[in-house]
């Protein structure tokens, strides 16, 4: 097996059960969201040569497995491909409190705070990921964290 | 502060998170779609294709009956069920061999294809290395057949740069035009090999090919630039440039 085949399959190994999370927000099942990461990586050991090391692997899979996770759900697609998603919780109904607030923030930044908490992805790795700088994650990250604090306290809440 | 923030929203995600594990790289490694890198490829290696289907048709075409090709044994007709499943790629008979060539000394590539419900086809190559060893040389599902399909795939280690430090490397594909009769591969040395190809018949009408890249067309100045699709009268069907190896 040559070397990028070999991170590839430790990329998968380490990072299989984030990254199934952090699809099954934007696929909407934990099934269909396996699936993707599964067609994700196949596809990326298939393409492997095309992988160039100035950004995270973990982001170019990522970005593999969140089209095949668009293309599943047969919606028209949008550039940037992170404006075609409307990530949301698995099971909402369970959490109405955080879902209710993450609701409230655009669908592009819900896909980053959940690349940060259900995919553990560091920002260096959503910032390849989105395509945008380091900073304007930490930004918007920031923001968001601000938003989600503020609307799941009891005056956020109401509002 | 964002580190509190960020630690106060990881714990208000954690009792969400999912940590069923239902990983499995066997499921993604074995069935699947090689490199797509541009070609390569010479001459001397010659391609042993072995079929036990009648050979008519043009002169560097052999004909495969799909019908009389070989049932895939079970643990490859299983990669091609684990396929479907991925892809959902529906397929509309068993997988079968349509042929082997040789890869190396010692060394043998098998392809199989299974027909699907929508005219296309999903194929699956398996390479047996001379250790005794197997791994996945490639694999695809493909809705209709293009005129022209080219992979390469690099079964050795190779550097940073591009350099091919071990093979076996293979070119496989296939051609969908039923009046394709061979390809034509030319190379930066002058040096030009002809592939033959497998015609497989009903359902799947596309002809294959697997082709092992001689050691010396491995490096630099003698990698390959061109393949072209011919007619038995040498008629161009369709031509794909190569940039190099990998």
């Amino acid at each position: 097996m040559d070397a990028r085949a070999q991170a590839l399959e430790e990329l998968y190994t380490e990072r299989f059960v984030p990254f199934r999370n952090a699809l099954a927000t934007v696929t909407g099942s934990r099934e269909s969201a396996r699936d993707a990461v599964q067609e994700g990586f196949a596809r990326a050991l298939a393409e492997r040569h095309r992988y160039r090391d100035e950004a995270p692997l973990a982001a170019w899979v990522w970005k593999i497995a969140f089209r095949v996770a668009l293309e599943t759900k047969k919606r028209p697609l949008a550039l940037p491909l992170e404006d075609s998603a409307d990530p949301q919780l698995l099971e909402p109904e369970r959490h109405p409190e955080l879902n209710a607030a993450l609701r409230r923030l655009p669908p592009r930044r819900r896909l980053i705070v959940f690349l940060r908490y259900f995919g553990d992805f560091s920002y260096a790795e959503i910032a390849a990921a989105c395509d945008v700088s380091e900073g304007t994650i930490a930004a918007t990250l920031a923001q968001a964290h601000t938003e989600l604090r503020a609307a799941m306290t009891p005056e956020g809440a109401a509002r | 502060m964002i580190d509190t923030i960020d630690l106060e929203l990881r714990e208000r995600f954690a009792p969400l998170i999912d940590r069923v594990d239902d990983s499995d790289w066997l499921e993604v490694r074995p069935p699947r779609r090689s490199l797509r890198a541009p070609l390569a490829i010479a001459a001397a290696l010659a391609l042993t294709v072995a079929v036990a289907a009648p050979a008519v048709g043009l002169p560097h075409r052999v004909v495969r009956l799909f019908s009389d090709a070989k049932p895939a044994p079970a643990p490859v007709a299983k990669s091609f069920t684990d396929f479907d499943q991925i892809v959902s790629a529906d397929l509309a008979a068993a997988p079968r061999q349509v042929l082997t060539a040789q890869a190396g000394p010692g060394e043998a590539a098998t392809l199989w294809v299974a027909p699907t419900t929508t005219g296309g086809f999903c194929s699956l190559v398996k390479l047996r290395l001379r250790d005794g060893s197997a791994e996945g040389a490639g694999g695809e599902c493909e809705p209709r057949a293009e005129v022209l399909s080219v992979d390469v795939t690099l079964h050795g280690p190779f550097t940073a740069a591009g350099k091919v430090l071990g093979g076996p490397v293979l070119i496989l594909g296939y051609a969908g035009q039923p009046a394709a009769d061979s390809l034509r591969l030319e190379f930066e040395d002058g040096d030009a090999a002809t592939i033959p190809l497998v015609w497989v018949s009903k359902p799947v009408q596309t002809a294959f090919f697997v082709y092992a890249v001689p050691e010396r067309h491995w490096r630099a100045g003698h990698l390959p630039t061109t393949i072209t699709l011919r007619t038995s009268a040498g008629k161009e069907l369709a031509r794909d440039e190569i940039t190099g190896i990998p």
